[in-house]
C-alpha cells in the first residue's frame, strides 16, 4: 500500500546499504593510501608527487593491459524518474517531485582486448524509485483497493510512488580515447524483485467511465489505488556513460541508463500511457 | 540497423528535451467534459419555475425535468445554456423549441475535444400537485433503461395523471454502484422484491461497502430510500451530503405516515463503547420549510440534518421500542410476516396554510436498514422489506 514499506524492502535496503559501506571504505581506504603513499618532503615535493603517481599510474595500468582482464567493485547513486513518454498534456505540472536515494552495488569484470577497446559485464543490484506529485486534466486513471475498482477519467492531483528493486546484468563495449578515460555504452537486461507503484488520487474529482459518466468528487484519502503486482519483472534498456580513473584504484564514473520497456506489460490498461525508468547514476569503483 | 538505432537515438534526446520542459510547454489539453450547467428560459414568465430561475441540473443526469407553475401552459421557449468550458450544443443555446404538452426535446453536447458527446432530454412540466399520497413501490426500472451506463440497480418511480415518470424516490444505490456497478439489482442496497403486501415492495439490506469504503470509513451501505434525491457526486468525499431530502409538498397538513413492514436483523458493535449493540432500521417522515440560498436555490435537508433542522415544521419518527423484529420467531425474511405500522408527525413549529399553498413547504418520508447507516455503523445483512406507504393529511377546513 502507498506509503508503508514492506519488511522485504528493509531487507534489501539493508544488505545494499551494508555493500554500499564496504565500497564506501575500500575506496576511501584506497584514496587514502595512495594520498599517504604521496606525501613528499618539502623540497621534492612536486617532482616526488609527479613520478611516484605517474609511476604507480603506469604500473598499474601495464599490469592490467597485459593481463587484459581487471576487477571492479562500484557502489553508486542514481537520480531519475519513472515517466510516460512524451509526458502526455493530461499532465499539467508537478507539485513535487522527490527522487528518493537509489542506491546500486556493481562488480564488473572489464577485458580490453587492446589498450582501446573492450567489452565490460557486471552484475548490479540497484533500486530506482522516485515521488511525483502532479496536478492533471482529465487524466484516465483506475483507482483500486483489493478486488474493487473505479475506473475513469480524473481531474485533480495525483501522487505516484515508485520503488522498484533489480538485479541487473549490463553488457558494454568500452573505448578508451585516453588512458585514464573510458567512453562506455550498451545494453542491459534487469530482473525486478522488488515492485511497486502505488499512489493517490485526491482533491478532485472522477468521471467514472468516461469523461461524459458519474461525477464524484475525490476527497484527501480515499482515491488510492496499487498497481505494484502489475509491474512488470524483466527489463531492458540501454547504457552510456563515462568514466575516469582518478587513481589507480579508484573510479569515478557516471551513467545514463533508458528503460526501453515499460514498466507495465502491454496488456495492462488502468494507466493509459507506456512509463520508462530513465536514471543518471554516479559511482565511484574500486579497481583490483 | 546502424540508422534505425541512429533515429531511434535522436527520438529519445527530443523525448528526454521534453521531459525537461513539459511543465512549462505543453499545451493546455482540449476540454473533454460535455456538461449542461446551467439553464435559463428568458421567454418564460417570471416566477414560473419551481425553485431558482438559474436551472442548475445534476450533472448526473440526462433527463432533465423543468418543473413549472401547474397554472403556467409551456409552449415555444427558447432554453439557453451555460456549458462546460469549450463544449457546443445542437439545437443551438436559444433556438425556440416546441415544449408544450410535455414534449421531450433532446439536445447533444460536444466536448471541446470533439471526442465525447452527452445526449439530453429536456421537458418542461407543469407541477403535478398530488392530493393523494399512497406509495405502493410497484413501479421501478432498471438503472440502465434510462441512462446512458451498465449499472443495473432499481429506480423506483411514480406516475403523473399525463402518465409521465415522476422520479420523487431516491437510494444510495448510485453511490453503491461506483464500487459495486457490476452486481445484479438484488445484490445492491437498495431493491424490488415480490415479498410484499401487494405488486412489489421496497427491500432495503445493509450491505458491506468493500475495500473503498473501509478506506473511507464508511464499510458499510445500510439500503435506503427517500423522497427526494441521491447526489452521487458527494457519494465519496461527503456522503452525508449526498442524501438530498424532500420534495415540493402543497396540500394538507401531515398528519401520521402508515405503512406495512417487516424486518429481520443482527447486531454490530458500537465504534465507541465497543459494545454489541442490536441494529434497527430507521422510518421517518419530516416536513420542513427549506431556506433558500444566496443564488436562488432551495436548500434541502440532507444526512447531517433531516431531523434536527431548526427549520423543521413537524416529524414522525419510529421509536425503535415499537419496532418488531423478526428473528425471534424466523431465519429467513420471507418467512416473516407483514406488519402495520402508523407514526404521528410531531409538531416543532407552527404549520402555516399560506405557505403551504405558496408551495413553501417540502416533505421526506425515509426508511433505512440501519438507523445508525448514516455514520455507517450497522449489522451487515439487516433487512427492511416496506410496502404501501401512506401519507395521511388533513386540510385547513376539516
Amino acid at each position: 500500500m502507498y506509503n508503508t514499506d514492506t519488511n522485504i524492502f528493509k531487507t534489501h535496503l539493508r544488505v545494499i546499504t551494508l555493500l554500499m559501506s564496504c565500497a564506501v571504505c575500500v575506496t576511501t581506504f584506497a584514496q587514502t593510501q595512495v594520498a599517504k603513499d604521496s606525501v613528499p618532503t618539502q623540497e621534492s615535493k612536486s617532482f616526488y608527487e609527479n613520478t611516484k603517481s605517474i609511476a604507480e599510474t603506469t604500473v598499474g595500468i601495464i599490469k592490467s593491459a597485459a593481463v587484459g582482464v581487471e576487477y571492479r567493485l562500484k557502489a553508486g547513486i542514481a537520480v531519475g524518474g519513472t515517466s510516460p513518454l512524451p509526458v502526455p498534456e493530461e499532465i499539467r505540472g508537478l507539485n513535487s517531485f522527490n527522487p528518493g536515494l537509489n542506491l546500486s552495488i556493481e562488480g564488473e569484470v572489464v577485458k580490453l582486448f587492446d589498450n582501446t577497446y573492450g567489452l565490460a559485464f557486471g552484475l548490479r543490484l540497484e533500486s530506482k524509485g522516485m515521488e511525483t506529485d502532479a496536478r492533471v486534466k482529465g487524466y484516465q486513471i483506475t483507482l483500486d483497493q483489493d478486488d474493487q475498482q473505479i475506473a475513469g477519467y480524473f481531474w485533480g492531483n495525483v501522487k505516484t510512488k515508485v520503488d522498484n528493486a533489480y538485479l541487473t546484468l549490463p553488457v558494454l563495449a568500452v573505448w578508451k580515447p585516453a588512458d585514464r578515460w573510458a567512453v562506455r555504452g550498451g545494453l542491459y537486461g534487469s530482473y525486478a524483485f522488488r515492485r511497486n507503484f502505488s499512489g493517490l488520487a485526491y482533491n478532485g474529482y472522477l468521471r467514472e467511465g468516461d469523461p461524459t459518466g458519474t461525477y464524484v468528487e475525490i476527497g484527501e484519502s480515499n482515491g488510492l489505488y496499487d498497481f505494484s503486482d502489475q509491474v512488470r519483472h524483466w527489463f531492458w534498456g540501454a547504457r552510456v556513460g563515462g568514466e575516469w580513473q582518478a587513481f589507480t584504484h579508484l573510479l569515478v564514473g557516471a551513467d545514463l541508463t533508458w528503460g526501453l520497456n515499460s514498466i507495465f506489460p502491454k496488456d495492462f490498461e488502468a494507466i493509459a500511457f507506456k512509463m520508462f525508468p530513465i536514471y543518471g547514476t554516479l559511482s565511484f569503483g574500486y579497481r583490483f | 540497423m546502424l540508422k534505425h538505432l541512429h533515429r531511434r537515438a535522436l527520438r529519445m534526446s527530443i523525448l528526454l528535451m521534453a521531459v525537461f520542459l513539459f511543465t512549462t510547454c505543453t499545451q493546455e489539453p482540449l476540454n473533454k467534459e460535455a456538461d449542461i450547467t446551467e439553464i435559463t428560459i428568458p421567454d418564460m414568465p417570471a416566477g414560473m419555475i419551481i425553485g431558482s430561475p438559474t436551472i442548475h441540473p445534476s450533472l448526473n443526469t440526462s433527463e432533465i425535468v423543468i418543473e413549472v407553475k401547474g397554472i403556467y401552459q409551456p409552449g415555444m421557449l427558447s432554453p439557453q445554456f451555460v456549458l462546460t468550458a469549450g463544449a457546443t450544443i445542437s439545437p443551438a443555446s436559444g433556438t425556440t423549441l416546441d415544449f408544450s404538452d410535455e414534449k421531450e426535446q433532446h439536445y447533444t453536447v460536444t466536448g471541446e475535444d470533439g471526442k465525447w458527446k452527452r445526449t439530453y432530454t429536456i421537458v418542461v412540466r407543469p407541477q403535478f400537485v398530488r392530493s393523494e399520497f399512497n406509495y405502493n413501490f410497484d413501479l421501478f426500472e432498471k438503472y440502465n433503461e434510462n441512462h446512458a451506463s451498465s449499472y443495473k440497480f432499481d429506480v423506483f418511480y411514480e406516475l403523473t395523471p399525463t402518465g409521465a415518470k415522476e422520479y420523487i424516490w431516491g437510494s444510495g444505490n448510485q453511490g453503491f454502484a461506483l464500487t459495486g456497478g457490476s452486481a445484479a439489482a438484488d445484490k445492491y442496497p437498495t431493491y424490488a422484491t415480490t415479498d410484499s403486501k401487494s405488486g412489489t415492495a421496497v427491500c432495503l439490506v445493509t450491505r458491506s461497502t468493500g475495500a473503498f469504503g473501509a478506506l473511507a470509513n464508511m464499510p458499510i451501505a445500510a439500503g435506503n430510500i427517500f423522497l427526494g434525491t441521491f447526489d452521487a457526486s458527494s457519494a465519496m468525499k461527503d456522503p452525508m451530503k449526498a442524501t438530498r431530502f424532500g420534495i415540493p409538498h402543497t396540500v394538507g397538513e401531515p398528519q401520521e405516515v402508515t405503512f406495512w413492514y417487516k424486518f429481520l436483523g443482527g447486531s454490530y458493535t458500537d465504534k465507541v463503547t465497543g459494545e454489541t449493540v442490536l441494529d434497527w432500521p430507521s422510518m421517518y417522515a419530516v416536513l420542513f420549510e427549506p431556506e433558500i440560498d444566496a443564488n436562488g436555490n432551495i436548500v434541502l435537508l440532507d444526512g447531517l440534518n433531516v431531523l434536527t433542522a431548526p427549520n423543521i415544521i413537524s416529524a414522525a419518527q419510529m421509536k425503535k421500542e415499537d419496532i418488531v423484529r423478526s428473528e425471534t420467531t424466523v431465519k429467513e425474511v420471507g418467512e416473516a410476516e407483514f406488519t402495520f405500522a402508523s407514526i404521528p408527525f410531531i409538531p416543532r413549529r407552527e404549520f402555516d396554510y399560506q405557505k403551504l399553498i405558496n408551495g413553501n413547504y417540502y416533505i421526506t418520508i425515509v426508511f433505512s436498514s440501519s438507523y445508525k447507516g448514516d455514520t455507517f455503523e450497522g449489522y451487515v445483512g439487516n433487512t427492511l422489506i416496506v410496502d404501501e406507504v401512506r401519507l395521511i393529511t388533513k386540510t385547513a377546513e376539516e
